[in-house]
């Protein structure tokens, strides 16, 4: 029985976070840490790769607002894979938009579309635009 | 990653920490330049002009306050007047800041040079910020007074209130304020503790 798509995408913030890259260019002008090259964020279960990561923070609480990932972005779970070219999370929302060449994995089904939208409270989602869906049947 | 306290900390350490960019504002205490430090004290005012200097100030104790206002205070083992810069041994920096708290900057050598107005503090240098209980530890670290620059070419640890950072370099261009970004580079780490959930708000 296959879980329901984007289920397990929850995000669990009482597990540490450990981000891994080549270099990280932090400004406090501009409010910004850029993380870049080889980008890798892990919290729980869930593992964002990435070629670069934008953390935009609030000036006045330090709260991360938003996190921009460019460049091969892999959002990965036990059971699926989000991918695209572009994700842009909205922290105070949970969620989660992915686009450029979009497209959810769960074991060997596949489903891909121009853009998905994760939300990370609830871990569920939906897809926009064209879909189109890879079904591989289970053995008789 | 919603409003957890401790996840905000992930980036509240850049705000905290970001008091690297303070390090800037310490340099505002190495301004020894000769009004700061009286020339006129004994063994240096026999100076012989350009000649090579070997007289040295002992036990060197100089406080102030930044052009903002607020108070710090050099001391040193010894400052000995080069022929274009000093060198200081042991020196420990204090300035107390309105928005981080104390800044502390303490290492076992500490040389200005007055050419390129910029300090080389070397062996075990410690960098703690009060806010945030921001500690920076390195083997180097060398700032341009008044263009900002700064870099450090040894291995970056900084810890602070629920996290760390290592990186194997960190560097600033000079540009200040246009750019003010710091960047570590080389395998770079950043750890934050997950938030304990009865605190998630």
């Amino acid at each position: 029985q296959q879980a329901q798509p984007f289920s397990t995408f929850q995000h669990d913030p009482t597990q540490p976070l450990e981000v891994f890259s080549d270099t990280l260019g932090v400004s406090q002008a501009a409010n910004t840490a850029v993380f870049r090259g080889s980008v890798e964020a892990v919290q729980g279960e869930l593992t964002l790769t990435a070629d670069e990561m934008t953390v935009t923070y609030d000036e006045a609480t330090g709260d991360v607002v938003r996190l921009v990932a460019t460049g091969d972005v892999f959002l990965k779970s036990l059971l699926e894979t989000a991918e695209g070219q572009f994700a842009d999370y909205m922290v105070a929302e949970g969620t989660l938009n992915m686009s450029g060449d979009a497209m959810l994995t769960q074991g060997n089904n596949a489903l891909s579309s121009d853009e998905m939208r994760i939300d990370l409270n609830t871990g569920s989602g939906e897809f926009i635009g064209r879909v189109r869906t890879i079904f591989v049947p289970t053995s008789q | 990653m919603r409003g957890s306290s401790r996840y905000s900390a992930f980036v509240r350490w850049f705000k905290i920490v970001l008091p690297l960019a303070a390090l800037g504002l310490m340099s505002t205490i190495f301004l020894i330049d000769d009004d700061q430090i009286d020339l006129d004290l004994p063994p240096l005012s026999e100076l012989s002009e350009g000649g090579r200097v070997t007289q040295s100030v002992l036990n060197a104790d100089m406080s102030g306050r930044t052009d903002e206002g607020e108070p710090y205070r050099l001391v040193a083992e010894s400052v000995q007047q080069l022929t274009d810069g000093m060198l200081l041994t042991m020196p420990r920096a204090r300035l107390d800041t309105a928005e981080q708290g104390r800044i502390t900057v303490v290492s076992q050598e500490g040389n200005y040079d007055g050419a390129t107005n910029s300090l080389y503090l070397t062996e075990v240098v410690k960098v703690d910020v009060e806010e945030g209980s921001v500690q920076l530890r390195s083997d180097d670290l060398r700032i341009g007074l008044d263009t900002g620059a700064l870099s450090i070419l040894t291995p970056v640890d900084v810890e602070f209130a629920g996290g760390t950072l290592r990186a194997d370099t960190a560097r600033r261009e000079g540009n200040l304020p246009l750019d003010d970004t710091i960047w570590f580079e080389g395998n770079v780490r950043l750890f934050v503790e997950g938030t304990p959930p009865h605190s998630e708000n």
